[in-house]
């Protein structure tokens, strides 16, 4: 494994952890101003950039941390259906 | 009428459907109960999403902003986005690729593999199969509800239920693993389309998003944060003042008069606007956990065609929470304060789970509300149809053939079996939604069995992870689990308490604490597996 990949790694796992902290949004707790769209609460707001970014996080997950070993279902041995 | 032709139709197509998926089954178990693992990313992405999105995300959504107001989104919605992403990611991938090697059809299958103990299965068993069947019945008791309640009482309660347990019957007794996966995949569409149709005619009836939030910020301000507002607090003590008046002012004329209290004694007590606790908040985000042992979602994992397809569901499944949760909370935020010709939208009094529906019958046209009625359908019955499908998958793996297994029997008889166990998962289901139809508390224990699910989830993730995990240390972890859950419902009075807190937070944070150290403590107490299981499970690279 290369230390660039490494390294992307270790940045995808901050940005995920770093996601749960954001979720504690204690600093929206007791406002809805201003309005996002000029209809959103910022609380809301908030939680649905959350989801996006959420999004975006998992898109980098998927490309640095998933498996190797795992990406290609052509390498198992295959379960059940093979044997009958 | 036009509601209950437009669900005809619905379940119509939900037939045919089941009955194409037959013409593609290679008439296998494998294939049955986890399509041959032939289901490709979008497939996975869809059913995944419909069996997670329960009724819940459109009426209980828009019940619950409509009574608590928007933070149920960061509550429910961003968490569920970032917590299901991660099972899918770092449990699911995992588990399909041991799931592929070795064949495993069940959750109890690959545990009795893992930790070398029939044991195993024989305590897991009772406590997943007790704690989907209550899930099950509050979506089932749900659909013949809405049934009966959309042809206006003229389709009785059990006649719903009987309609909608035979529709996914047949699909999945034809279809199986296959028949659900399109099924469900379907039924998403068409809970995701109609939520935001529905939005969009009905925030333009209340005169545009902007013009219906400042009717909340003017009238119901809390609703638009996670703490009580000025205003709110203002008018509570207002109100507050005035019943303790009315009250002073009744005794009076009681003591006075005749002894019969004038009307305004009657007067309930205004409710203190109240914001939601960050403890709570925070406690909250592990209920979402619970779809790392749900066997349902597990089955569904197995039907991955390869590790890749995962990748896709890990990216959009934050996204399609978005797009059905964003409408539907700020729909129930609109509705504590949309007037219609000057009186309130939804009448006071009104049960928070009727809110969506009264929007839809009072804002659009009938044809709409059928439509709404047949996504409502959609919700429930792609998440009914996974759970019969994953009950009648353990009954069938884990019991009748694991005790059979000396004995041969042939891939036709596994299949016959396995339907009928599905058959027999389902009559027994509708029988018990009959008899309990009218026990509503059921529907508070759902909170309970994700509670449960979320707690069985660090013996997941070190059946997985962690090379020192032992049987003892599984045993421990499950039976914590099971005590602590009990004396909790208990505490709870039995789940009738709906704001049971301990210690400040949700009841799941001391049940998945619990359940981690006595998996820690006993594993490190007891002797470690034997290296040849282990290099089964964690190869050498």
């Amino acid at each position: 494994m290369s230390s660039k990949s490494n390294s992307a790694r270790m940045w995808v796992w901050i940005a995920i952890l770093a996601l749960f902290v954001l979720h504690q949004d204690f600093w929206f707790w007791d406002r809805y101003e201003p309005l996002v769209f000029g209809f959103m609460p910022i609380g809301m707001a908030w939680h649905v950039l959350l989801s996006i970014l959420t999004s975006i996080v998992c898109f980098f997950a998927t490309k640095h941390c998933f498996p190797e070993e795992d990406t290609d279902g052509t390498s198992h041995t295959g379960g059940e259906e093979s044997k009958s | 009428m036009t509601t209950t032709v437009i669900i005809c139709c619905y379940l119509g197509l939900l037939l045919l459907l089941g009955l194409v998926s037959n013409r593609f089954f290679r008439g296998t178990t494998a294939d049955y109960f986890v399509a041959s693992r032939g289901i490709g990313p979008f497939l996975l992405l869809m059913s995944l999403f419909g069996t997670t999105m329960t009724a819940f995300a459109l009426l209980g959504s828009t019940g619950a902003s409509f009574k608590d107001g928007i933070g149920i989104y960061g509550k429910l919605a961003s968490s569920s986005g970032i917590v299901h992403a991660l099972c899918f990611f770092l449990i699911g991938v995992k588990l399909w690729s041991l799931g592929a090697k070795h064949g495993y059809l069940t959750q109890i299958q690959f545990f009795r593999d893992r930790f070398q103990s029939d044991f195993i299965g024989l305590l897991l068993f009772p406590i997943l199969v007790g704690l989907v069947i209550p899930y099950l019945l509050v979506g089932l008791i749900g659909a013949g509800s809405t049934f009966s309640s959309a042809s206006d009482g003229k389709v009785s309660f059990e006649a719903g239920a009987a309609i909608i347990c035979i529709v996914v019957l047949i699909y999945i007794f034809f279809g199986g693993a296959r028949g659900t996966a399109w099924a469900n995949c379907f039924q998403t569409i068409v809970f995701i389309a109609l939520g935001m149709v529905a939005f969009a005619i009905i925030s333009s009836k209340l005169g545009g998003p902007v013009a219906a939030t400042a009717a909340v910020a003017e009238r119901n301000p809390s609703k638009l944060q996670r703490s009580a507002h000025q205003k709110d607090l203002e008018k509570f003590q207002a109100a507050l003042k005035a019943y303790e008046a009315a009250q002073a002012n009744a005794a009076t004329n009681t003591n006075s008069t005749t002894g019969t209290p004038p009307e305004t004694a009657t007067l309930t007590p205004p409710k203190e606007p109240k914001g939601l606790p960050q403890l709570v908040f925070l406690s909250y985000m592990l209920i979402p956990l619970s779809v790392g042992m749900f066997p349902h979602i597990f089955q569904h994992w197995l039907t991955a065609k390869s590790a890749s397809s995962f990748k896709l569901p890990v990216i959009a499944h934050p996204l399609l929470i978005l797009l059905v949760w964003v409408p539907t909370v700020l729909l129930g935020t609109w509705a504590t304060s949309a007037m219609v010709n000057g009186q309130p939208l939804i009448p006071p009094g009104s049960s928070p789970n009727a809110v969506l529906s009264i929007m839809v019958n009072e804002l659009t046209t009938p044809v709409l509300g059928g439509f709404l009625t047949a996504g409502i359908m959609a919700a429930i019955m792609s998440s009914l149809d996974s759970q019969f499908l994953c009950l009648g998958s353990i009954f069938t793996n884990d019991i009748y053939l694991h005790y059979k297994r000396d004995k041969e029997i042939g891939e036709q008889q596994k299949v016959l079996a396995s339907r009928i166990f599905v058959v027999g998962v389902v009559v027994v289901a509708y029988l018990i939604a009959c008899y309990l139809k009218n026990t509503r508390e059921i529907f508070f224990l759902g909170i309970w069995c994700f509670s449960g699910f979320a707690a069985l989830v660090p013996l997941v993730v070190a059946a997985l992870y962690w090379r020192r995990v032992t049987p003892a240390g599984a045993y421990a972890s499950i039976l914590t689990t099971a005590v602590a859950w009990i004396w909790l419902f208990v505490q709870s009075d039995f789940g009738a308490n709906r704001g049971f807190l301990f210690l400040g937070m949700m009841p799941v944070a001391s049940l998945v604490i619990a359940s981690t150290i006595a998996l820690v403590v006993v594993s490190l107490a007891t002797p470690r597996m034997d290296d040849k299981v282990l290099e089964k499970f964690f190869p050498s690279k």
